[in-house]
C-alpha cells in the first residue's frame, strides 16, 4: 500500500522540530586554573570580561579551582558537588610542557566527558591571555534540529550587537557511502533517494534554524544560519576563517561511550588559537 | 441509465433457458462470489478472480447459446461493433471511478489534502476529544468526497503522526477503529461517495442533489453517535489541566500545513478545482450538455484538466490507478451481463421478490439487513451490481425505498468484519503497521455492536422517511 506511506511521510514531514527554549541559565560559574607561576586572577578576570554579556552575569557567583595542587579525582569531586553552570579552563590544564601534545590534556577530557558541565574552553595563557567579548560565535553540529541546548547556550553566550552563525555540516563522504548500498537496491531509484534525502536533510536544518531565528529574535542579535556539505572539519575551518568566528560552540556528549563523539575531538583539538565551549 | 439499445433489448428477447442451465450458472456465481469472500486465503487479486470467473461465464454461455451474439445499434441507427462480452460492462461507472480517482491523485500533489487535515489537527489545539471528533469528521467529508479507502489512508497516517506526536499513542486502537467504521457512513453522503452508491444510484437514476438529501440526515446522525460511543468505550477525555493543554498547544503547533505546498499556484488552482468538481458533479443532471454525457463524463474531463499540470510525466499517475479495482469491474459486469442472459439474477430476483411481499415494513427491512449481512463477508460491489440489475428488472420505480435498503446495507455492512469493505481493511493494516494487535474476530467483537447500531438506525430511517 504505497499510499499509506506516502501520506504518513508528508505529515511526518510537517511535524517540524521547533525550537523550544530549555531551561539553562548561567548562574555559577567555576574557573579552574593550575599554575600557581600563572596569574591566576589575571585569568579570572579575562574570563569574566569574555562572559560579561551573558544577560545573567551581574546574578553570577564565581568559584575559583585550583588544580594544581589536586588530583582530577577531586576537581571531578568539587564539580559534581557544587554543580556549576559553567566551568571555565584551557588548554592542557595541569599538564607539563613536555606533556603537551595535539588534544585538550586529560583533566579537560575528563571534564568534559566525567561531568553534565559545560566547559569553556580556552586557548593556554601561555598562548592569549588578553580576552574580550566574543564578536562573532559558531554553533555547530551535524544534525541541528532539535538541538536545543546547543542553540540556548549560543544564543546567551552571545553579547548585544554580535553575530551568532548556526552552522550546519552534512558530511558527503557518509552520505556517498549510503548512496552506494542504495544504488544496489533494485526497488528504490537511486537518483529520487539522492535528490530527496539531499534536500529533506538540508530542509530539515533549516526549517529548524529558521524557528530558533524566530524564538530568538531580540535587538543586538544577529542570527546567521549555514547549511552545507562537505568534510566536517575543512567546512568548518573554511568557515570559521571566513567569519572570523572567536567562539565555537559545539556538544560533545557521547551517550554510548566515555570520550568524545566523533565530530567534537577532531574539532578541539584543530581550532587550538580560539575559545571553545564544549557542551 | 445513458447505456445503449442492448440495455433494454436483453429483456425482452431471452431464449428459453432450461432450469439445469441456470442452476449451472447460478453456481459458477457462487464460486465467484465465495472465491471474492476467501480473497485472502487463496492469496489472489480480485481483478483475476473476476477475470477467472469472466472467462468461464462467457466460454459456458456461449457454448450454451445464450449470448446475443451481433452487433449493437445506437439511437441513430448506426451499428457498432462491439464485442458481446464488453457489452454488459457500465462504462459510465467505470469512467467515473477512473476519472475520481486520477483526479483526486493529481489533486492530493498539491498539499491540499494534507493542509485541511493539518489545520484541522491545530484546531484541536492537542485535545484527543476534539481531535476524535474532527477527524471523525474529516473522515466522513474525505469519505464522501473522495473515497473512502483514500480517506481513511489520509485520516488514518495522520492519526498516527499526530498521537504519536502527543505521546498519546495508546489511544491509537480507538482513533483507527472509529475512523475506519465512519468511512462507510461518509461513503454514503453522496452519489460518488463509493461505488455501491454509483452503481445503484445511476441504475435509479437518482440525482446527485436528491441522494445528499436523502442521506445526509442519517450520515450526521450515525456520524455523531459513533463518535460520542466511541470516546466513551476507548476513553478518549478530554485535556483537564492548563499545564496539559499548554503543552499539547506547542506541539501542535510544529505542525507546518505548508510543508506540503510546493506550488503555491498550483495549491490554489486544486483548490478550485476540487470545489468545481462537487459542484458540477451534483449539477450534472441539470447542465446542458452535460447531462447527456453523464458524470463519467464529468470525472474525466477534470481528471484531464488536472492532468495538464503534469503533461510531461502523466504516465505515473496512470500507473498509481487501481487497476485491480477497475478489471475487477469490468470482469464483475461481464459475469453479471452472463447470468443476466442464463437467467439467474431472474431466479434471485423471485426469491427478493419473497421479501419484498412481505410488506414495506418486513420487506424494506430484511432487504437492508441481508444486504449488510451480505457485504460484511464478501465485497459489497456485486451485490450492489446484482441488486440494482434485478430491481430494474423487477420495474422498481424510482422513488421506492428498496434502492435504499441495498445503499446503506451494502455500505453499513461493511463496518461488521474488516473484510467487510476495503476502508476498514486498511485501517486494520495500518493498526498491524503500528504493531497493535487486531484480530478478524477482535475486529467484529469491537466494531459489529457499532455498525448493528448503524444499521438498525439506518432501517428506522429508512422506514420512517422514505
Amino acid at each position: 500500500m504505497p499510499k499509506l506511506d506516502q501520506f504518513e511521510s508528508v505529515f511526518r514531514a510537517a511535524a517540524k522540530q521547533v525550537y523550544s527554549e530549555p531551561e539553562c541559565d548561567i548562574l555559577r560559574v567555576c574557573i579552574v586554573v593550575d599554575d600557581a607561576g600563572l596569574d591566576a586572577s589575571a585569568f579570572a578576570e579575562s574570563v569574566k570580561t569574555y562572559l560579561l554579556g551573558l544577560p545573567t552575569f551581574e546574578q553570577i557567583r564565581w568559584d575559583l579551582f585550583d588544580a594544581a595542587d589536586s588530583r582530577l579525582a577531586a576537581l571531578l569531586r568539587f564539580i559534581q558537588n557544587e554543580k556549576p553552570d559553567l566551568v571555565c579552563t584551557y588548554r592542557q590544564l595541569c599538564a607539563t610542557e613536555q606533556d603537551w601534545v595535539p588534544g585538550l590534556g586529560d583533566y579537560v577530557e575528563m571534564l568534559t566527558q566525567a561531568t553534565e558541565v559545560p566547559v569553556l574552553l580556552f586557548p593556554h595563557p601561555e598562548h592569549a591571555s588578553h580576552r574580550t567579548q566574543p564578536r562573532t560565535i559558531m554553533a555547530v553540529t551535524d544534525h541541528m534540529a532539535g538541538e536545543h541546548r546547543l542553540v540556548t547556550f549560543a544564543a546567551k553566550i552571545t553579547p548585544e550587537k554580535a553575530r551568532l552563525l548556526l552552522a550546519h555540516v552534512e558530511d558527503d563522504a557518509i552520505f556517498e557511502k549510503y548512496l552506494v548500498i542504495i544504488g544496489k537496491i533494485a526497488d528504490i531509484d537511486t537518483e529520487t533517494a539522492r535528490r530527496a534525502i539531499r534536500e529533506r536533510l538540508m530542509k530539515e536544518a533549516r526549517d529548524y534554524m529558521s524557528s530558533c531565528a524566530d524564538a530568538l529574535r531580540r535587538p543586538g542579535l544577529d542570527i546567521e544560519t549555514r547549511t552545507m556539505w562537505g568534510h566536517h572539519v575543512s567546512i568548518y575551518q573554511e568557515l570559521v576563517r571566513r567569519d572570523q568566528i572567536d567562539l565555537l560552540i559545539m556538544n560533545t556528549k557521547d551517550d554510548d561511550q566515555l570520550a568524545m563523539h566523533g565530530l567534537a575531538y577532531p574539532l578541539a583539538v584543530e581550532f587550538t588559537q580560539i575559545p571553545i565551549l564544549l557542551l | 441509465m445513458p447505456m445503449m439499445f442492448f440495455a433494454s433489448t436483453t429483456q425482452t428477447i431471452h431464449h428459453q433457458i432450461s432450469l439445469t442451465t441456470t442452476l449451472f450458472f447460478t453456481a459458477i456465481l457462487v464460486g465467484l462470489i465465495l472465491c471474492l469472500a476467501l480473497e485472502e486465503k487463496i492469496h489472489a487479486k480480485k481483478s483475476l478472480i473476476a477475470g477467472v470467473f469472466a472467462v468461464i461465464s462467457v466460454l459456458s454461455a456461449a457454448a450454451f447459446g445464450i449470448l446475443p451474439i451481433g452487433h449493437v445499434t445506437n439511437v441513430f441507427g448506426e451499428t457498432l461493433h462491439l464485442p458481446v462480452f464488453l457489452q454488459g460492462v457500465d462504462w459510465s461507472v467505470i469512467g467515473i471511478i477512473l476519472g475520481s480517482s486520477i483526479f483526486v491523485d493529481v489533486t492530493s500533489q498539491s498539499g491540499l489534502f494534507t493542509w485541511i487535515s493539518l489545520k484541522l489537527t491545530k484546531v484541536s489545539q492537542g485535545d484527543p476529544r476534539k481531535l476524535l471528533w474532527l477527524y471523525g469528521l474529516m473522515t466522513v467529508l474525505f469519505s464522501a468526497v473522495l473515497n473512502n479507502v483514500t480517506a481513511m489512508i489520509i485520516v488514518g497516517s495522520l492519526t498516527v503522526v499526530s498521537l504519536e506526536r502527543l505521546n498519546r499513542r495508546e489511544l491509537l486502537l480507538g482513533f483507527l477503529l472509529i475512523e475506519g467504521l465512519l468511512t462507510n457512513v461518509g461513503g454514503l453522503l453522496t452519489l460518488i461517495s463509493s461505488v455501491p452508491n454509483i452503481i445503484v444510484g445511476t441504475a435509479a437514476n437518482i440525482s446527485f442533489v436528491t441522494f445528499f438529501i436523502v442521506a445526509a440526515p442519517y450520515v450526521l446522525v450515525a456520524t455523531v453517535m459513533t463518535i460520542f460511543i466511541g470516546s466513551k468505550q476507548f476513553k478518549i477525555l478530554p485535556l483537564e489541566t492548563v499545564q496539559e493543554r499548554r503543552e499539547a498547544q506547542e506541539l501542535m503547533k510544529q505542525f507546518d500545513e505548508n510543508d506540503g505546498i510546493d506550488s503555491p499556484g498550483f495549491f490554489k488552482f486544486s483548490a478550485i478545482m476540487t470545489v468545481a468538481f462537487i459542484v458540477v458533479i451534483a449539477t450534472t443532471s441539470i447542465l446542458p450538455w452535460v447531462k447527456d454525457l453523464g458524470m463519467s463524463f464529468v470525472a474525466l474531463a477534470f481528471a484531464v484538466v488536472m492532468l495538464m499540470r503534469y503533461k510531461s510525466e502523466v504516465d505515473r499517475f496512470y500507473k498509481a490507478v487501481d487497476w485491480d479495482l477497475l478489471g475487477f469491474f469490468a470482469a464483475l459486469f461481464v459475469v453479471i451481463n452472463v447470468m443476466e442472459h442464463a437467467r439467474v439474477l431472474h431466479l434471485i430476483g423471485l426469491g427478493l421478490q419473497a421479501i419484498i411481499a412481505l410488506g414495506q415494513t418486513t420487506g424494506s427491512a430484511l432487504m437492508l439487513v441481508s444486504a449488510a449481512g451480505f457485504s460484511s463477508v464478501t465485497d459489497n460491489i456485486p451485490l450492489a451490481a446484482m441488486l440494482s440489475k434485478i430491481l430494474v428488472s423487477l420495474g422498481t420505480p424510482q422513488d421506492s425505498s428498496l434502492w435504499w435498503t441495498v445503499i446503506f446495507g451494502a455500505n453499513l455492512g461493511g463496518n461488521i468484519t474488516p473484510i467487510g469493505s476495503a476502508s476498514t481493511l486498511v485501517a486494520v493494516t495500518i493498526m498491524h503497521k503500528h504493531k497493535l494487535k487486531m484480530s478478524f474476530v477482535g475486529f467484529v467483537k469491537v466494531a459489529a455492536p457499532y455498525a448493528l447500531l448503524q444499521i438498525v438506525v439506518a432501517t428506522a430511517y429508512v422506514l420512517a422517511f422514505l
